[in-house]
């Protein structure tokens, strides 16, 4: 295998993965053996081996820190039973836009490299175009409704956000699928691997 | 906006969120379009033309605390709070009597001059527009023809650095008379005239009046025209190929040193050489942003204004033992219900905690409350009704009992359960004959907050609650007779905010002292039915069971059909009917005979007008009772 492929299906596969660690939580207490933060370490990795393929992912970079640090010191302080989310509503909000905008971005660059690199009439690149307006859309409905007015946010709202927030764990562990899919098809086009 | 704190609560709520757009502005400067970028404005300007602090609520951080807080450090008195009525200045209400005001006057009179500024040189511009060379058809007609846009008056005017668009009614397409100017300039402004950006301009303008002295706010209106000529540079660029695109890259660099003016009404390609970098940037980054991106802009923009238009309301006080910032703390907590009022009321005398008496208290009491921190320390309310504070059993809470509405406003009697009895009285150690204080209160709005007032001093009295109404406390009574019985229905009614602290370890918890300002009543009625014998004695053989069943009434209301209950049953049905029946015993004859008495929780806490009773002696029914009110009986006994 090439190293400009070696890349590639590393690239893809740490994405796969970086999500994986987003939206699975296997918690000991408060404190979760699958953090966030890894997720968002694996995908500026993933970042790194695929801005060749695709130069618009280097923009993704300094969110990608950003979130990483933030989910980073969430995971720390859930250790002493904290929770960073609400701590002060500013930060919250400059990191859900900013998670908003990389999901969105990432998974666009994702489909780009699915349409370029996935077998004939397959359709890996749709998939993740319709994860990504999906998850996109129902993170801002749930941060939208979190957002409202604690005695404005009655037990339907709460029960949307919760079903809203579901779906787009649903929606994101579709794009992993479809990322890994995509792994496999950029590795069997090489007979040696 | 009355007063400069009202000024400072207006512009300090918009510096918060004119910080936060920036920030997220920056973050996602290379990122999205420049629609998004000068649309993200909206969100400021939705802020700005929102009274701050409106219900209470603050947005990103609780700035009417801190302008509480100040004014109260400033000024000495803790009587007032700020209130924006509306986002512009409004003639102060009296005349001016204190250095604060005379920095409001100070503040209008900066506001009006800067106004008048921009009026004059507005309308010299026209006078000069007016001076021009007229200009029709030609290379304007050439242009907006090629383009499909709308075209205005055109005027050529001497000594003009570069072309410009004035007004938004009668726009006036203004073009330098020394100079031949490039079709891609026309065509910048024809897209100025086609979306009506000067009127942008003059709601820039407006509120760069309005917080004249907020460089902040200074700031974010020349990032927001600086976004509004990116927005059009874009939309140029939408309608150029190749190198022309370039060439407009070319001609606004050329700009870079130019002077512009900066008239409201008037939309000019040159901005200043900062920003005209920042265009050109934008420029080599342009592209024709995906279909996908409207919606991530639309999320993000979304998820960026809920909180900031939705704000968020203070529920808990400050603790920094700070008289001026936990005071302002206690009096920004508005309790948004009357329920709130009284649970906080209620809490207040429990903890003996003057900070929880401020969230309640009204303004006139507010004074007072401070200077009783100053002088019994932090904290500590000093009050002659708080003679008890250290007898209340907190495990028990309080209630309110039989709450009654007046003219908007509420009355009910706050009763505190007692750990033993008060010194010279004695207590059995019965649960159902416990000692309490109650208190009548009073609640009612003021300003956007519900406050209360005691109407009379704490007492103590002894529970008697052994058949269901709590008969040492008041109730309301309903009677009515026949047939040598007179059947007594008593009412009672306990409200209280469930709040309750976390389980321990064994799954208990015990009610909550901190207050819940917008707390909700949960309310119990307690019914007891009693009969009475008022015949001969001799008619007394006659009877030997007696049986009633009763229901809620509403006058002019049809009677419902009541159960019909046998001796020795007591309880309520599921149509809401409270019935008991018994074998008369002898020593039942002289006291009144009980015959049912229970309690229900989620019921209305205001009292039924009236109660439909069927009467039953032997087995038999012998009356259909209304039964009514006491006349003149009161609520509270």
């Amino acid at each position: 295998m090439d190293e400009n492929r070696r890349r590639l299906t590393s690239g893809v596969s740490q994405a796969a993965w970086g999500y994986f660690f987003l939206h699975i939580d296997i918690n000991i207490g408060p404190v979760s053996i699958l953090p966030a933060f890894v997720g968002y370490l694996l995908m500026l990795s993933a970042i790194g081996n695929l801005s060749a393929e695709r130069r618009e992912l280097k923009l993704l970079r300094p969110l990608c820190i950003i979130l990483a640090i933030w989910n980073g010191t969430d995971w720390l302080a859930s250790f002493v039973g904290t929770d960073l989310d609400g701590l002060f509503v500013p930060l919250d909000i400059l990191v859900s836009v900013a998670g908003l905008y990389f999901h969105f971005q990432f998974l666009t660059d994702m489909a780009a490299l699915a349409e370029r690199c996935q077998p004939r009439g397959a359709l890996i690149a749709m998939r993740l175009i319709i994860c990504r307006t999906v998850y996109v859309t129902l993170i801002a409905v749930v941060n939208v409704l979190f957002s409202l007015p604690l005695e404005l946010r009655d037990d339907a709202r709460v029960a949307i956000a919760i079903l809203c927030g579901l779906a787009s764990a649903v929606a994101a562990l579709t794009a992993m699928f479809g990322l890994f899919s995509l792994r496999r098809s950029i590795a069997a086009e090489n007979p040696a691997n | 906006m009355r007063d400069i704190w009202g000024f400072l609560l207006q512009t300090l709520t918009a510096s918060g969120a004119a910080v936060l757009l920036i920030a997220v502005k920056a973050m996602l400067r290379d990122k999205l379009s420049p629609r998004w970028q000068f649309s993200a404005w909206g969100g400021l300007a939705a802020v700005l033309l929102v009274p701050a602090g409106l219900g209470g609520r603050y947005a990103l951080m609780n700035w009417p605390l801190l302008v509480e807080a100040l004014r109260s450090a400033l000024t000495g008195k803790f009587g007032t709070l700020t209130y924006v009525t509306a986002p512009v200045p409004l003639p102060p209400a009296s005349a001016p009597a204190s250095l604060w005001d005379w920095l409001y006057i100070a503040y209008l009179a900066g506001a009006a001059a800067l106004a008048a500024r921009y009026i004059l040189s507005y309308i010299r511009l026209r006078l000069a527009l007016k001076g021009g060379r007229p200009v029709t058809g030609g290379q304007i007609a050439d242009v907006a023809e090629k383009y499909g846009l709308p075209m205005c008056k055109a005027v050529e005017v001497g000594g003009l650095q570069t072309a410009f668009v004035c007004g938004v009614f009668r726009p006036v397409l203004a073009l330098p008379a020394e100079r031949k100017t490039d079709d891609k300039v026309i065509l910048h402004e024809l897209l100025h005239l086609k979306y009506r950006d000067a009127a942008w301009g003059l709601v820039i303008s407006f509120f760069r009046c309005l917080h004249w002295c907020n460089p902040l706010l200074w700031l974010c209106a020349d990032m927001a025209s600086s976004d509004l000529e990116a927005l059009c540079d874009q939309r140029v660029l939408e309608r150029l190929e190749g190198e022309d695109r370039r060439d407009y890259g070319r001609i606004l660099l050329s700009m870079a040193d130019e002077k512009y003016a900066r008239v409201p009404g008037t939309s000019s390609m040159a901005n200043g050489s900062r920003n005209i970098r920042r265009r050109i940037e934008a420029i080599v980054r342009f592209k024709r942003y995906p279909a996908g991106m409207k919606l991530v802009s639309v999320c993000i923009l979304l998820v960026l204004l809920c909180p900031l238009l939705a704000g968020a309301r203070a529920r808990t006080t400050t603790d920094t033992g700070d008289e001026y910032i936990d005071l302002a703390s206690a009096r920004t907590t508005r309790c948004t219900t009357f329920a709130g009022a009284f649970d906080t009321y209620a809490k207040a005398v429990i903890t003996g905690r003057n900070d929880y008496r401020a969230m309640c208290a009204p303004l006139s009491e507010q004074d007072a409350l401070a200077e009783s921190w100053s002088e019994y320390g932090s904290r500590s309310w000093f009050d002659a009704n708080l003679s008890y504070k250290d007898l209340y059993d907190r495990s028990l809470g309080y209630g309110i009992y039989n709450l009654a509405e007046d003219n908007g406003a509420w009355e009910g009697l706050l009763v505190l359960t007692l750990q033993s009895a008060p010194e010279g009285q004695t207590w059995s150690g019965n649960s159902s004959e416990r000692w309490v204080t109650v208190q009548p209160l009073r609640a009612y709005r003021e300003g956007g907050r519900w406050v209360v007032m005691p109407l009379g001093d704490a007492k103590t009295c002894q529970r008697d609650e052994r058949d269901g109404v709590d008969q040492g406390l008041p109730y309301l009574e309903y009677k009515d007779a026949a047939a040598d019985f007179t059947v007594r229905l008593l009412w009672q009614a306990e409200s209280y905010v469930d709040s309750r602290t976390e389980p321990d370890v064994f799954g208990r918890s015990q009610p909550d002292i901190t207050p819940v300002p917008d707390g909700k009543f949960l309310s119990e009625t307690q019914e007891t039915v009693l009969a009475d014998y008022t015949g001969p004695e001799e008619n007394r053989a006659l009877y030997d069971r007696i049986a009633v069943s009763a229901a809620e009434l509403k006058s002019g209301e049809a009677r419902h059909v009541l159960r019909a209950p046998k001796s020795g049953e007591t309880g309520y049905s599921s149509d809401g009917s409270v019935f008991g029946g018994l074998f008369l015993r002898d020593d039942w004859w002289d006291g009144p005979i009980f015959l049912s008495g229970g309690g229900e929780w989620g019921g209305d806490p205001t009292p039924p007008e009236l109660y439909a009773a069927d009467l039953y002696l032997n087995g038999e029914k012998v009356a259909e009772l209304t039964l009514r009110p006491e006349e003149g009986g009161a609520i509270y006994g």
